[in-house]
């Protein structure tokens, strides 16, 4: 029995630490991190094996942030959302803040997601079926009308930008005849632009181009070489977006789509609808930190219950734990926690074990990340461009991707230089493919009834919810310009 | 699955019980899939490798080149030296990679070695639903009210079920999913009334008793599920066979083609593979050489007349 | 109110190529009542519509974006052809990679773009400059070749060997 505890936390440990060096490796997916340990846990015991495989997963979705905010580079796509206020606040010398931010709401959101696994997965099971395709088009709908409060800015600017994102998202296969559209032949573009090279390209490499303008730049303020968790006051600050946070992941991870990343965008435009502090947001919010990333820590968790007790995967992280249950011979499903229930419980007390481990390794490792940052400004940039062009080609192992993403930087650099927000275009790549594919399908199972969409109750509700907050924002825009004029 | 790397894993084996036989010039070979690590493909090509090893005494390593559906392992696999080294794992997808894009190399510019296996496709619908067989599916979509389901838009599952509707005289819709799991959810939750897929995606449900089987869309029954009649003998003419097998690069050597010929049957027969691959519901499917590149030309062909005929592809 | 101007046109002419390329898929028998062309046309005229209502602005003269601190910095006016001129050079140097990479190996290439982009960045070229250049493409190989298995191209030198 010891000796089973003691190989649990071994396995948790290795695969928290394999996971953050993965996830915050831009281009190295969350999926991709697992699926390369895949080869080596064939020969494990099953239960370590899995456990090392979702402690994997659990380090990937906090490991994205690192670089979110210290380089403004997200690792993963649920990462995109921190780099708003996190690398704002790193320009203030508040990195060590950010981090501490990051790791602790992880962790909270990590419990969270847990706890629900653990007590709720058969309600929550029943729930993910009622899912339909009509619903799916829904929940993207509802994740696109954030972009009506992201651009408050300009909201013309904000919607084209909005559009051509989801004009990226068309790129690829044709969801219903399996066309090729809009990839000019070319087996690069067949599955479509990744998320995540978007957002490298939008992010990282345009940042890089819009700093080599600036001349005469002066060194950052010296950082502090620390972590920092939050005190008691801004515990309470932040408790409310991390609650906003984890009842978004937990549905989220239910969900077969947009994985973190839809939950993480939710959760930040939730978070700041709810603060008393709306006008931090996008300079340094730390509730702008604590709410995505307590949602893409409790995905990695909740994604667990329609994989264990339907056997279906919600994401491609999901997918490769699959993977590795089927090659042990395991099969996920109803009768697995029947007839495997010892495998299940090691599972839990393993995640358990994986969210300590994230703040254990988390805190070590979060020192020499932040020298590592805080080297002369020439070096930093040329190692900055070195791990883009490294990462963004392990996508697919191909050049091309490696092309793409300079091409990217330079739209990012346009958007910037046009001051057009950033975060709408994005929003349309992660959801423009949700959203296309599930209105089709509802149409085609619907035979072309429009009704669907009020039909089906859940569809009903978020295309109500979507409706209600783009009135808002725009209510909010005439009152904001009304005020100004 | 739209993850893609390169993985090479060596698989660990013990060589001590090797059997007499002639020596295979390689003493270690390579098996390339387009599957990322955890895909079908790849969890049954490394569940394959310690088997194959222990009965080739050679060393079988698997590795993952995902990436344009296939389109970068044929590419790869074109290039590569027809020394018997490197296989590329076939399974249908890279006949449609090949027709729906155009990329670098084709399945025509790669040479059929051997089938080993067909994936038997299935049709199904949820145990709840009031469908108990393939025929009161059929009655309902007579008339466009049918709601049948496929994993992916241009896949053997669709071109299976378009075929069905032609042949069986009804017009239901046929909806296709982001793959077989999203489907799964909305055959479970009854807005599908049917849905097409493989065994094997279907086993947690169907060990729970939660999806009900139809009709096996091949030619004979299922070891496993003997009570389920295939859809020919429910008087339609449709059988599909998901193949898996290997190719490799133009110009392999005829005794390299015999040694796979001979070692592919006796991997069949192995015992202990034997319990593996029946638990995961694989149809041994052995085709020596001649009649599997027949096979994959028929193949192909029958692809791309589908595909040429409702439009996908000109 | 140029820049905004500028965005406008690049919106209606991108709006105007990819319905271009949107009419010119080809119909499918597979083909659902929306189309793969659907979606992507409205697109473009939602996309159009917009641009044409920010030219409109624009010309107009009315301040669409409030300039607020919170808007991305962009490049001042004074000097500015000069400084949009320095991404180019940083992007060239990307592309120099990218295009050399598979025959140059992903090593000595990284070291390369490291060691250019650091001198082109303010840097002096001195002897640190290239042992660290060296050294951090050798250690992005350990990371990303050995660790990860990413199979960056190793170049012609395999071969020369």
């Amino acid at each position: 029995m010891f000796s089973a505890t003691l190989i649990t936390v071994v396995a948790a440990f290795a695969g928290v630490s394999w996971g953050i060096l993965g996830g915050a490796l831009p281009g190295i997916s969350p999926s991709i991190t697992m699926a390369l340990l895949l080869p080596l846990t064939y020969s494990m015991d099953p239960t370590a094996a899995i456990v090392m495989l979702a402690s994997t997963y659990v380090g990937a979705e906090y490991g994205g942030s690192i670089p979110a905010i210290l380089i403004r580079t997200p690792g993963t796509n649920a990462a995109a959302a921190t780099v708003i206020d996190g690398y704002a606040m790193k320009q203030q010398g508040r990195a060590g803040e950010a981090l501490g931010i990051s790791l602790y709401s992880g962790f909270v959101g990590g419990l969270f997601g847990l706890g629900v696994l653990v007590l709720l997965t058969e309600p929550l099971s029943t729930l993910a079926l009622a899912f339909t395709p009509p619903a799916y088009c829904a929940l993207g709908v509802l994740g696109l009308s954030v972009i009506a409060s992201l651009a408050r800015e300009s909201l013309v600017k904000g919607l084209m930008a909005g559009v051509i994102g989801l004009m990226i998202s068309t790129v690829g296969t044709d969801p219903v005849t399996g066309l090729s559209r809009f990839t000019f032949g070319s087996p690069d573009l067949l599955s479509g632009v990744p998320a995540i090279l978007v957002m490298v390209g939008l992010f990282a490499v345009g940042e890089l181009l819009v700093q080599s303008t600036e001349r005469g730049w002066v060194q950052p303020a010296p950082e502090r070489a620390r972590i920092r968790f939050p005190g008691p006051a801004l515990w309470r600050r932040i408790a409310l977006p991390q609650a906003i946070g984890s009842v978004i992941g937990t549905f989220e991870g239910l969900m077969p789509g947009g994985g973190g990343a839809v939950s993480s965008f939710l959760a930040y435009n939730e978070a700041r609808r709810w603060s008393r502090h709306k006008e931090e947001f996008g300079h340094g919010s730390p509730e702008g930190i604590a709410a995505p990333e307590a949602a893409n820590n409790t995905v990695a968790c909740t994604a667990l219950v329609p994989m264990l007790s339907l056997g279906i995967p919600s994401s491609n992280s999901a997918a490769v734990l699959l993977g590795g249950f089927l090659m042990h011979g395991l099969i996920p499903g109803p009768m697995l926690f029947v007839s495997h229930a010892e495998v299940v419980d090691g599972l839990y007390a393993g995640l358990l074990a994986a969210n300590i481990a994230m703040v254990i390794v988390g805190y070590v490792i979060m020192g020499p990340c932040i020298w590592l940052v805080s080297r002369p400004r020439p070096y930093l940039t040329a190692f900055i461009y070195a791990l883009v062009v490294s990462g963004v080609f392990a996508i697919e192992t191909s050049l091309f991707h490696v092309g793409l993403v300079l091409a990217f930087g330079v739209v990012g650099f346009g958007l910037r230089y046009v001051q057009a927000p950033l975060l709408p275009m994005v929003l349309g790549v992660v959801l423009g493919f949700m959203v296309e594919s599930n209105y089709r399908r509802a149409l085609v199972l619907s035979s072309g009834d429009h009704m669907t969409f009020l039909q089906d109750p859940v569809s009903a509700v978020f295309l109500a919810l979507a409706l209600l907050f783009v009135l808002g924002s725009v209510i909010g825009h005439a009152r904001t310009r009304r005020r100004q004029a | 699955m739209r993850l893609a790397l390169l993985v090479l894993a060596v698989v660990a084996l013990l060589v001590s019980s090797v059997a007499a036989q002639a020596r295979y010039p390689k003493s270690v070979v390579i098996l390339t899939t387009h599957s990322s690590p955890g895909g079908g493909s790849d969890v049954f090509l490394r569940e394959m490798a310690p088997h194959l090893s222990r009965v080739m005494g050679i060393t079988v390593v698997v590795e993952n080149v995902a990436g344009g559906s296939g389109a970068r392992a044929m590419a790869m696999m074109a290039k590569a030296k027809p020394d018997g080294g490197t296989f590329y794992a076939t399974t249908p997808t890279f006949i449609y990679t090949s027709l729906l894009s155009s990329p670098a190399a084709r399945y025509t510019d790669l040479e059929p070695i051997v089938n080993v296996f067909f994936d038997p496709e299935v049709l199904y619908t949820a145990a709840s639903s009031r469908f108990k067989t393939l025929q009161q599916v059929i009655d309902q979509a007579r008339g466009g009210r049918g709601r049948w389901g496929a994993g992916n838009p241009a896949s053997l599952e669709r071109q299976a079920l378009e075929r069905l509707k032609q042949r069986a005289g009804v017009s239901p819709v046929v909806a296709t999913f982001e793959g077989g799991g999203d489907m799964l959810i909305n055959v479970l939750n009854q807005t599908l009334d049917m849905g097409i897929g493989e065994l094997q995606e279907i086993r947690g449900q169907l060990d729970a008793g939660r999806v009900r089987l139809l009709a096996v869309v091949g030619d004979e029954r299922l070891m496993q599920f003997p009570d389920v009649g295939t859809v020919k003998e429910q008087g339609i003419d449709l059988s599909v066979r998901k193949f898996r097998g290997l190719a490799g690069p133009k110009g392999m050597p005829r005794e390299i083609v015999a040694a796979w010929e001979a070692a592919v049957p006796k991997l069949l027969a192995d015992p202990a593979y034997r319990q593996l691959y029946t638990r995961n519901n694989l149809q041994p499917g052995f085709i020596p050489h001649a009649e599997y590149v027949k096979f994959m030309s028929d193949f192909g062909g029958q692809t791309q007349a589908f595909l040429k005929q409702s439009g996908v592809i000109r | 109110m140029t820049r905004d101007l500028g965005f406008g046109c690049a919106g209606l002419a991108l709006a105007g190529g990819y319905y271009a390329l949107a009419a010119a898929i080809p119909d499918s028998a597979l083909a659902d009542a929306v189309g793969p062309a659907g979606l992507p046309a409205i697109y473009a005229f939602v996309l159009a519509g917009l641009s044409l209502i920010l030219i409109a602005q624009s010309i107009r003269g009315r301040p669409v974006a409030p300039v607020s601190a919170a808007a991305p910095t962009a490049p001042a006016s004074a000097s500015a052809s000069q400084a949009l001129l320095r991404p180019v050079g940083l992007l060239l140097m990307g592309a120099v990679y990218v295009s050399v990479v598979s025959s140059l190996g992903y090593v000595v290439s990284l070291a390369g773009l490291i060691f250019a982009v650091t001198w082109y960045q303010g840097g002096s070229v001195t002897r640190q400059a290239a042992i660290v250049s060296v050294a951090g493409a050798a250690l992005f190989w350990v990371l990303f070749v050995r660790l990860l298995g990413i199979p960056h191209p190793p170049g012609v030198w395999p071969d020369l060997f």
